[in-house]
């Protein structure tokens, strides 16, 4: 049995990290503080590790400028120092590791980070990046609590709910690489919910009935996610059940500061000041610090905006302006998170046909109408308004540092109200979240409890169906490709620790040979004409109705049952998190067929 | 140099014969308070606290600045930002909280045997506590005792280095 139980949000911006030892009657869940580099030559803690890795210059490693004492001697360093020095040298520091990790677009064990950097030889790949973040929580941990050794600790890690099989599969690896012991996962917006449950002591039953949906809201600096979670009757007890969760849209609290830094730099500009970019970045600063007071509590009705020279000089270089509550109000709250009507959803829309090397930012930043279309995949047939699977939820989470505006969070409720009102509902409840910064990792760890029985579990299978695709067997036509159907292999909503099989239906699997192998997945829970997907069933218009994810190409070792060999079908979601794929012939004949390539 | 020194040496001893021949006798324990005041350990705590000070709220600068030149207003606004961003960073390194908690202008007690680091007592003051008297300020104490951990080899002596851009 282990001892202590850790949990790790590893975040796109920031990781926090929270804890609790097993041992005593009083379980409480601590917050881990960090030590890390916050300036040069100096290191102290804090509750948050900022994800930027940066790579000193020559002189600065030979200095031991950004040397933590904690950490292996190696050409970056990670946290506070690293996120502001970045802004400075921006090619030398990769931000976002974590995004790079789900981002399916490239190879994610390809050295390319920082993107625009000159130093080939210091690349590193995504999944080295986000090793490299798990590895100073790692030693950080083992400094500050040498009496309890990290690899001995129960460790759960926090990915967002929308990464797909070979995005966790490469968390995974990357805490292979930082030497951590074997890894659970667990979604971000689950997690946020789990540390709502921590903190009701068991009372939830007070705050959620029956038939009850909570929609949690994760608004972090650069991503945003959403999940619902429903209270279902099982034979008299209420049970919670995390039914829906949406794309992980890389659109957050960074993009409204950059709003309004753009905004005030134009008056500047105006006014006829010129702003360079060093005085750009110290504006998006300002600008943020503007923003906490004018969506704050009570705020004023503008807040002065100014800007002081690079130089010694700072009085006579000063630059002034105003940003009023009008002017914030008209830009975030209503650029953000317009007060639309359910129909008007984000569009999927198509990539151009060249675009540059970068992370998929959301094209539409309308967060109202990325809820819609969330929100509209989320119903099923009982509960329907109109056409389609539109649900509205009865309750609301927030979570994430960008939701401490109360302006935002108060909007989110106006516009969920205003859904309300048209279809006839009650309105919306807010459910408290005092730390809109460290719920996740706390809640990891309280899911950490949970799986050792002692808190109330939340249901959650898996959010998407996934399909694995097959030749058709057909006679070749010239200038024609094979035309391919999908199987699928995972229903949605299949739970942690179970096991389904392909039974009635047998495959060739070529061995010993390369071969491709692509997959596809489902975001919602039917098909476009209204049936639900089980295990075997075949979708032949693949291109409209599913997603590809990587493909992979692989040759599986041949055995003595010869080339082609006759299989089943088999698929597993382990009680870890992850999602495994077994290609079986018999008992001493099976292949796991790997999400991701190795 | 050293013929001006050898004649003050000489006043010396014969104003201060005792000296003198102390000094002649063992010059080794004459010299030992020197020796003591040079080896009292450098520290630099306060250097680093001011250099935080610059590298988050340009106080430094501020300071170093000649304002005399400036209109009340265009210091008020350098101030605003400057004084912010200070009580941010001495919140966060410093972390300072009042002495006490009452009200300025309230009555407080003063218990006998009292901190007199924590409690000045003022005013027309007999016999032994314990006393009444009115808070005139509140106090302040710090509340975070050492900053940060240095790490590498940067001079105590640099506050802010020197910027430069590379276009």
């Amino acid at each position: 049995m282990k001892k202590t139980i850790i949990g790790i949000d590893l975040g796109t911006t920031n990781c926090t990290m929270a804890y609790c030892f097993l041992e005593g009657s009083e379980k409480e869940i601590i917050q881990f503080k960090i030590p890390q580099v916050i300036s040069a030559n100096l290191q102290d803690e804090q509750f948050s590790l900022p994800s930027f890795i940066y790579f000193p210059l020559k002189e600065e490693l030979d200095n031991q400028v950004s040397k933590a004492d904690f950490t292996e001697l190696t050409n970056y360093t990670i946290g506070l120092f690293a996120k502001n020095r970045g802004e400075e040298l921006p090619n030398r520091v990769i931000a976002s590791a974590k995004s790079w990790c789900c981002f399916s677009g490239i190879d994610r064990r390809k050295r390319f980070l920082p993107l625009h950097s000159d130093e080939k030889e210091t690349l590193l790949s995504p999944l080295e990046a986000c090793s490299a973040l798990l590895k100073h929580l790692k030693c950080a941990w083992d400094f500050k609590m040498p009496s309890s050794a990290f690899n001995e600790a129960e460790v759960l890690i926090t990915v967002p709910a929308s990464f797909d099989p070979s995005a966790r599969e490469l968390i995974k690896e990357a805490a292979v690489l930082s030497d951590y012991p074997e890894i659970v996962l667990i979604e971000e917006p689950l997690s946020a919910f789990y540390a709502w449950l921590h903190r009701q002591n068991d009372n939830w039953r007070e705050s959620l009935k029956v038939n009850d949906s909570c929609l949690v809201v994760d608004i972090g600096g650069g991503t945003t996610d959403f999940s619902l979670i429903s209270v279902e009757n099982e034979n008299g007890d209420l049970n919670l059940k995390r039914v829906a969760v949406g794309d992980h849209l890389l659109l957050g609290g960074d993009n409204i500061d950059l709003t309004l830094a753009y905004f005030t730099k134009a008056k500047f500009e105006e006014a006829g000041h010129e702003i360079s970019d060093i005085q750009f970045q110290s504006l998006i600063h300002v600008c943020r610090q503007a923003k906490e007071k004018l969506l704050g509590f009570d705020p004023p009705k503008s807040v002065d905006i100014t800007l002081v020279g690079k130089g010694s000089k700072l009085i006579g270089s000063l630059l002034k302006t105003k940003l009023t509550l009008d002017e914030v109000v008209g830009l975030v709250v209503d650029g953000f998170l317009p007060l639309v009507g359910m129909e008007e959803r984000s569009k999927t829309v198509s990539s151009f046909g060249l675009v540059e090397i970068g992370l998929p930012f959301a094209k539409d930043p309308r967060i109202s109408c990325q809820l819609a279309k969330f929100l509209s995949t989320c119903g099923n047939d009982q509960d329907t308004s109109g056409s389609d699977s539109f649900k509205l939820p009865t309750a609301i989470l927030f979570n994430g540092g960008t939701l401490k505006a109360n302006a935002l969070r108060d909007r989110l409720v106006d516009l969920l109200n205003s859904w309300a009102k048209v279809l006839n509902k009650e309105p919306i409840k807010v459910l408290p979240e005092p730390d809109f910064d460290n719920a996740v990792s706390l809640g990891a760890v309280f899911y950490g409890l949970s799986r050792h029985g002692q808190a109330v579990r939340v249901k959650s299978g898996t959010a998407r169906s996934y399909y694995i695709g097959v030749e058709d067997s057909a006679p070749a036509v010239p200038g024609i490709a094979k035309s391919m159907k999908a199987f699928c292999v995972v229903p949605f909503g299949m739970e942690e620790g179970s096991e389904v099989e392909l039974s009635d239906q047998e495959f060739v699997l070529a061995v010993g040979q390369p071969a491709t192998f692509r997959f596809f997945s489902l975001n919602t829970k039917n098909l476009k004409n209204g049936s639900t997907p089980v295990v075997g069933t075949v979708v032949k218009n693949v291109g409209q109705e599913l997603n590809e994810l990587h493909s992979i190409e692989t040759t599986l070792k041949k055995n003595d049952l010869g080339r082609m060999v006759r299989v089943k079908l088999k698929s597993k979601v382990t009680e870890l998190g992850f999602l495994e794929l077994w290609c079986v012939a018999d008992e001493n004949n099976k292949w796991k067929l790997e999400f991701d390539v190795r | 140099m050293g013929l001006t020194l050898a004649f003050k040496a000489f006043y010396k001893a014969w104003k201060e014969p005792s000296k003198a021949t102390k000094f002649i006798q063992d010059d080794s324990k004459f010299l030992e308070p020197k020796l003591l005041a040079e080896s009292v350990k450098e520290d630099p705590s306060h250097l680093r606290l001011l250099a935080l000070l610059q590298q988050q709220a340009r106080l430094i600068d501020f300071l170093k600045e000649d304002i005399s030149g400036f209109t009340d207003d265009q210091i008020g606004c350098a101030v605003r930002q400057i004084h912010a961003d200070s009580a941010k960073t001495i919140e966060e390194f410093v972390t300072i909280r009042s002495v006490r908690d009452e009200n300025e202008g309230s009555v407080i007690q003063v218990e006998k045997g009292y901190d007199p680091s924590l409690i000045k007592v003022v005013g027309k003051v007999s016999g032994e506590p314990p006393f009444s008297g009115i808070l005139i300020h509140k106090g302040w104490k710090a509340h975070k005792k050492s900053l940060p951990k240095k790490i590498g080899k940067q001079m105590n002596e640099v506050i802010y280095p020197a910027e430069v851009e590379i276009r």
